[in-house]
């Protein structure tokens, strides 16, 4: 604090205070806006005639006429089913990935065995390796060693599975394998901070390592299956690199809503933004909605597991 | 056991069958813990190992054309020789490069600032770190049609405010000469949120009577910080900066997503474009594995001494 | 049914040794404590006994037979842990009865009533439908006992239980504790660094010190017998004063202090020659104080000092001493004095040491060559 020299002048210390808390504020407001403006204006831009969009500024609302929910309508039409088919393979590979993703970590954290730390240095490496590196692979893989897709085709003939969900199984495994990693660290942080005499107290109390992971392990993990399950959700869902190379074109009936947003109101004529802003909207609901739900647990994720 | 033991000071291994020992390990948490990590580590160990592997082994062949099983025959680095004479290869990896250090650079001070200025005592501090957080939580799919507008030279909001002081209009994306800038400037807005959130969690780590021993001792609040408080958060920036150096050679979504095609905007090429665009729009699947090999190294020299430093400090 | 042979025990952690060739017999029903600094190993030794740990070498025994082999699941051992452990998102019922669902010779309706019954006994019927977080530290620490009681189990293991108690709880757990084990009679190991706990809960007391047991025995025993100077030291509060010196012709040669030895001492240290390092102790209770040596019977282990400090603790003040002599850099001495006699800071006494009451340590191995004379003994411990 620059005022508060020798003299204790009361009152420059509180001007000083306030100057700089001002200041402060200006700053925070002024980065709220930074950081809301591409949005703001992206919600204004799909509320607005094509006319509008031309005649007015961007981060404007609509006013009087230039108001229409038509791109919002049209947009939903063609955004929808990618939305569904990200759900579907979004909610199943979360689930299963962070399930096996915790066992994995009680198994290397609070479970001691010699050369562990190898094990677990794999892990960690995998969290950061570019998935350009595994791609080439993969697609021939789902294609050529492992078609899971047609080994699983009688499946289709159940009540409410198309065939085309079927599709979506090979990118939901992908999704848990790759996830596995990154969600075994987020677990291993939480365990370690776990005491160790709860385990042992199990152990003295004669439980397996199955008991205490059941008993203990899991009813106290509670709240970091809650951390987990949003950020990996997201992730998933928002993921595209793996949606192209598995699906790959933005007609086909399963593809994600990743892969069908590029491709929304563009023409020869140039980019219908109107259309494209509703369409973007519409696809982000799902995790803007669950973000502003759990803000705090995207948060705590995002800390200890990285982007 | 028991009954035909000695009491000698060294009856130790005695008297203890094989079979004990093996009831034993086979009750050893290493065992009864196997099942737990070894399922989630094989999907794991075949899906990333696996496949950097079978990657490799493809880069050493010369296959191209439609997908097929590979015939591994002819085996040698062609592929890399030639990828490393590519002129658009050379040129891809500066712009990884650029990308790298000044979107890491500017995304780590730009955080920091807004961590501290967050971390003193401001009002609504939950709601505004939901806001800057928010971009995060959006797909680079979604992002990048965000930016699209904004840059839109006719009546993009940037534009339209250079126009206003009679200054453009500028053709951000279609300029090769800028693109990339402008490109790192809206990956900033969406990973300034996440930095600015490690170093907040390193921040409140720090004991709040450090700052309180730099006020009586007279320091300035800008002196406390830069000698007492940033020097403490080397672990926050370490951290960050091996998740946006990563994340800055594999950047692949958000270029993609700008144009709708394989080929990115001008000037905006990038290893990961470069090496989708080889597989899938030409189908050179040998040469794209190889650029995947070389970008999987150029990470590994990120990863690599980041985790000999965790392993190191035993927080691993 | 529950006598504890540890023979030869050792445990290395890479290259450090934790513990260091422990043997000990523990008889079936005994209360043992194992006390020494942190880091000397005890825990680690408890941990073993446990079967938390595995040992790098020896054997431990439950009643003969070889448990190095048995996961702790299969020891039919109870353990309450220093910071007690309670499964937060159970109950103190559900806490107590966790251990008991493994028992399978009770049916779910007798576990119920062996859950009330030790809930009863330890005084927290009224807590069972609680989570951990909800009690006080002392309450949680009766949880934890009751979580070992509950199994009946064939011994107790406990790891510093009452370590985060404040002073008075302390003090009050402590004799409750003695109690309970002694009803139950079940063999109980009990680790702490406190020799406090250990002086007064133990029927044998084990001290280690860097991994290697320094004495077992009866607290009093090694209190007057410490078998050497580390024995010496950590026992007893304040400590043990302790002279360096060393052997002259007739007795203990140090710069503050000459002390002439009797014959009972001369012949402990008989073997030793002129010049030979040695350290007198002296147990702080034994100093006599006096305000004028017209009142000493015997004068020739009596010097003048000087009162530095005086700590009065209500029954008894602890007396800071200091040789006069200017010249002196030698060891002050820490008296004890009743509470009710007045000493004043600067004040100068004449202090006697009294022979029947000192100990002798080798100056070079810390190893007891004399202890003090008691009543009951004719004959002083030698080593």
């Amino acid at each position: 604090m620059a005022n508060n020299g020798s003299n204790f002048d009361i009152r420059s210390i509180v001007d000083g205070m306030n100057h700089r808390r001002l200041g402060i504020y200006v700053f925070v407001t002024v980065f709220i806006a930074f950081f809301l403006v591409p949005l703001e204006t992206g919600i204004m831009t799909a509320l607005k005639s094509t006319e509008a969009i031309n005649r007015s500024l961007p981060f404007l609302p609509p006013g009087g006429d230039g108001f229409t929910l038509a791109n919002l309508e049209l947009a939903l039409e063609q955004v929808q089913r990618g939305v569904i088919n990200s759900l579907l393979m979004a909610l199943p590979a979360t689930i299963i990935n962070i399930v096996l993703a915790s066992m994995a970590a009680y198994g290397l954290t609070l479970v001691d065995w010699r050369g562990q730390i190898g094990v677990l240095l794999l892990f960690v490496a995998g969290v950061f390796v570019p998935y350009q590196a595994v791609i080439v692979p993969l697609a021939r893989f789902w294609t050529h060693i492992f078609p899971i897709t047609e080994i699983l085709s009688p499946l289709a003939r159940l009540v409410l599975v198309e065939p085309y969900h079927l599709e979506l199984i090979p990118l939901m495994i992908t999704h848990v394998a790759y996830g596995i990693p990154i969600i075994t660290v987020l677990f291993r942080s939480y365990y370690k901070s776990m005491p160790k005499s709860l385990i042992e107290a199990g152990k003295i109390d004669g439980k397996s390592v199955t008991q205490i992971y059941r008993d203990i392990v899991l009813p106290l993990s509670k709240p970091m299956f809650g951390v987990v399950f949003i950020y990996q959700f997201t992730q998933i869902y928002n993921e595209f690199l793996f949606s192209k190379v598995l699906i790959g074109s933005a007609s086909a009936q399963q593809a994600t809503v990743t892969l069908i947003l590029p491709q929304i109101g563009a023409s020869t004529s140039g980019l219908d933004y109107g259309l494209r802003m509703s369409a973007a909207f519409l696809a982000a609901l799902p995790t803007l909605v669950l973000y502003i739900a759990f803000a705090e647990q995207f948060a705590e994720g995002l800390k200890t597991g990285g982007a | 056991m028991g009954t035909n033991e000695t009491t000698g000071p060294s009856a130790t291994e005695e008297g203890v069958g094989w079979q004990t020992k093996f009831r034993y390990v086979l009750n050893s948490d290493f065992v009864r813990s196997a099942p737990f990590w070894a399922v989630p580590f094989a999907i794991m160990a075949v899906a990333v190992y696996g496949g950097i592997g079978y990657n490799f082994a493809i880069s050493l062949t010369d296959n191209n054309g439609t997908i097929e099983p590979a015939t591994f025959s002819n085996l040698d680095f062609e592929m890399y020789f030639q990828a490393l004479s590519d002129p658009n290869v050379i040129q891809a990896a500066t712009h990884n490069l650029i990308l790298l250090v000044s979107f890491t650079a500017i995304c780590l001070v730009f955080g920091l600032f807004l961590a501290i200025m967050l971390d003193r005592q401001i009002r609504y501090k939950e709601t505004v770190q939901m806001i800057y957080l928010l971009p995060m939580s959006l797909s680079f799919v979604v992002t990048a049609q965000l930016w699209l507008w904004m840059y839109d030279t006719d009546s993009g909001i940037i534009n339209e405010l250079l126009g206003l002081l009679s200054l453009g209009p500028i053709d951000f994306i279609g300029n090769p000469e800028i693109a990339l800038w402008a490109i790192i400037f809206a990956l900033i807005w969406q990973f300034s949120g996440y930095t600015m959130v490690v170093y907040l969690a390193g921040l409140q780590s720090i004991p709040s009577s450090q700052f309180e021993a730099g006020m009586i001792d007279g320091a300035s609040t800008l002196r406390i910080y830069l000698r007492v408080i940033i020097p403490q958060l080397k672990a926050s920036s370490v951290s960050a900066a091996v998740v946006l150096m990563v994340f800055a050679l594999k950047a692949f979504t958000f270029l993609y997503a700008m144009t709708g095609r394989y080929f990115p905007p001008q000037g905006t090429d990038i290893l990961a474009t470069l090496m989708v665009r080889e597989a899938w729009q030409y189908n050179n699947w040998a040469y794209s594995a190889a650029i995947a090999t070389l970008l999987l190294l150029m990470a590994l020299g990120v990863i690599a001494p980041y985790l000999y430093y965790q392993y190191r400090e035993g927080s691993l | 049914m529950g006598a504890i042979t540890i023979d030869s025990l050792t445990k290395r952690f890479d290259d450090v040794v934790a513990v260091d060739d422990v043997s000990v017999e523990i008889e079936d029903g005994e209360f043992l404590v194992l006390v020494g600094p942190s880091g000397c190993g005890k825990t680690t030794t408890l941990r073993m006994v446990a079967g938390l740990e595995t040992p790098s070498e020896g054997a431990i025994r439950f009643d003969g037979e070889l448990v190095n082999y048995t996961v702790p699941q299969d020891r039919d051992v109870a353990m309450v842990f220093q910071d007690y452990a309670l499964y937060p998102h159970m109950t103190v019922r559900g806490n107590l009865k966790f251990g008991l669902e493994e028992e399978p010779e009770y049916t779910d309706a007798e576990r119920d009533e062996r859950v009330e019954e030790v809930a009863e006994l330890l005084d927290i019927g009224n807590l069972l439908e609680r989570k951990p977080g909800e009690l006080s530290g002392g309450q949680q620490q009766r949880v934890a006992l009751g979580r070992a009681i509950v199994r009946d189990p064939e011994v107790f293991l406990m790891d510093e239980p009452l370590s985060n108690l404040d002073a008075k709880l302390r003090a009050q757990m402590r004799t409750e504790l003695q109690q309970l084990q002694s009803q139950l009679d079940v063999t109980t190991v009990y680790v702490t660094h406190d020799q406090t706990e250990a002086m007064t809960m133990s029927d044998r007391m084990v001290v280690m010190n860097d991994g290697e047991l320094q004495q077992v025995g009866a607290p009093l025993e090694l209190y007057h017998e410490p078998r050497n100077r580390f024995v010496a030291e950590f026992i007893g509060e304040p400590s043990m004063n302790f002279i360096d010196g060393q052997r002259g012709t007739d007795g203990f040669e140090s710069e503050p202090l000459d002390y002439p030895f009797d014959s009972t001492v001369e012949s402990s240290v008989a073997s030793l020659s002129d010049g030979d390092r040695l350290t007198l102790g002296i147990r702080p209770e034994d100093i006599e104080l006096y305000d004028d040596a017209a009142d000493v019977t015997e004068g020739s282990h009596t010097e003048s000092m000087t009162v530095t400090v005086v700590e009065p603790m209500g029954n008894e003040n602890v007396v800071h001493l200091s040789y006069d002599d200017a010249t002196a850099r030698g060891d002050d001495l820490i008296a004890i004095s009743d509470g009710l006699r007045t000493i004043e800071t600067g004040a100068e006494l004449d202090v006697r040491i009294p022979p029947e009451a000192i100990h002798l340590f080798d100056g070079d191995t810390g190893n007891a060559l004399h202890n003090r004379l008691l009543e009951t003994d004719e004959q002083p411990i030698t080593q």
